[in-house]
């Protein structure tokens, strides 16, 4: 992989990262925010085969790190570990994710996500079920729409070179 | 190999700076007054969509509050003008006491709130004023005359508060009738002022205000109500919830009181 294109996903964590601390946290849905460098995130790790994802990991990581107050731990975990190992689950038992199995993703992610926060601060209350379910919902259905898009360009673009006639 | 190469310094880096709590915090101090003025123009473009959208959901809330606060205006007028008699006669009692009075517009630096944590737990916001501007660590900030936090790191650019509601927020208040003092957390369970004696009376809508102990922050400052729910935390005291005044969700310009 050439340099730029690493740059390019390192600039790409840091413009996504700063979307989420300044952009989508001032405008909720029904209570909850989108996290999108997450979603990218669990996309990336699902649908790669490259070293991509890692190195936009290592950058959301960094980044987070700076941008927010998250505990360390808890990057580390959500952003490091969790993509690296779902990716290494997809690659070694189950096939390319479809629209639906993208979705189980990144519910399955978001989930994840909400409970480490909630395991960490050693605290639950049954009100903040709602929370849990609206951002698990917001933060699915949005990946799946930036999934769904994502796969149209794919497919567009594998479509147009093979039309390119030699 | 110079992939190899380009992945190991990457990995070397992010250890280094999420690992060390001071590299963390000057990286932070570096990214947040680096990225400043883009965060400030996206926060400021987010907040005119998120204002027109939910203007335009929310039409029968907004004419059903407008009947509820067209009521109380009445009210508060009444209020009003007994307000302005007790200032006349402070303002006639400490000039013969020759007091001092501060003009309270010089206090205060406003700031524009540019980073928001993306979790609610936490609840730490990153402002567009810093050190050169005056901000320092451990002052108050406002909105709307109620604490809404305090300044945690002031770097050249901007500063960072933790909301009263963080789970890392500890603010010295009380209850303002009855002056029975506790501590005020927050957290994902939400604000609660905690340490109360177990035989203290209070009733719902009791205000609850900074206490002014430990000197960082002067007394008086409002900060919520208190609600009906109450927990006991020991056999002397009591946590009460306490409900903020402001909707901190929704802070767009805060105050920070010098």
């Amino acid at each position: 992989m050439i340099l730029i294109k690493k740059l390019l996903i390192i600039l790409s964590a840091f413009i996504l990262t700063l979307l989420d601390v300044s952009f989508f946290i001032n405008m909720p849905i029904f209570g909850s925010t989108i996290l999108i460098s997450f979603i990218t995130l669990i996309i990336l790790a699902v649908t790669d085969k490259s070293e991509t994802y890692y190195i936009f990991a290592i950058a959301l990581t960094i980044f987070f790190s700076g941008l927010s107050s998250f505990p360390i731990i808890l990057i580390i975990i959500d952003f490091l570990f969790l993509p690296i190992v779902l990716n290494r689950l997809r690659q070694n038992f189950f096939s390319f994710p479809t629209l639906i199995s993208s979705f189980l993703y990144l519910i399955v992610t978001t989930i994840f996500f909400q409970l480490s926060i909630l395991l960490y601060s050693r605290s639950f209350e049954i009100t903040m079920l709602a929370t849990i379910v609206k951002f698990v919902l917001l933060n699915s259905f949005f990946g799946l729409i930036c999934f769904g898009i994502w796969q149209f360009v794919s497919r567009k673009r594998f479509n147009d070179s093979r039309s390119i006639k030699i | 190999m110079k992939k190899n190469f380009f992945i190991f310094f990457i990995s070397l880096a992010f250890l280094i700076i999420i690992l060390i709590p001071g590299a963390r915090r000057g990286f932070g101090a570096f990214v947040n007054d680096f990225s400043s003025p883009l965060a400030s123009s996206l926060s400021k473009i987010s907040s005119k969509i998120s204002g027109s959208t939910s203007t335009v959901f929310k039409v029968r809330e907004i004419s059903r509050q407008n009947k509820e606060l067209a009521e109380k205006l009445a009210g508060i007028e009444v209020d009003r003008s007994k307000i302005l008699e007790l200032e006349k006669e402070n303002e006639i009692l400490k000039n013969e006491l020759k007091f001092f009075q501060k003009e309270k517009e010089d206090s205060l630096i406003p700031a524009r709130i540019v980073i928001r944590e993306p979790t609610t737990f936490l609840d730490y916001i990153v402002v567009d004023k810093g050190k050169k501007d005056g901000v320092m660590k451990d002052m108050a900030v406002i909105s709307q005359g109620t604490l809404v936090g305090i300044v945690t790191e002031s770097n050249e650019d901007t500063a960072k508060v933790v909301l009263v509601t963080s789970k890392d927020s500890i603010v010295q208040a009380m209850l303002q009738e009855s002056r029975a003092k506790g501590v005020l957390r927050g957290g994902i369970g939400g604000l609660f002022l905690d340490d109360i004696v177990v035989d203290t009376d209070y009733k719902r809508g009791d205000y609850v205000v900074t206490s002014g102990l430990g000197g960082k922050i002067k007394q008086g400052i409002l900060i919520g109500k208190a609600k009906d729910t109450e927990a006991q935390s020991s056999d002397l005291y009591k946590s009460i919830a306490v409900e903020p005044i402001v909707d901190l969700s929704k802070l767009e310009i805060v105050f920070i009181e010098k």
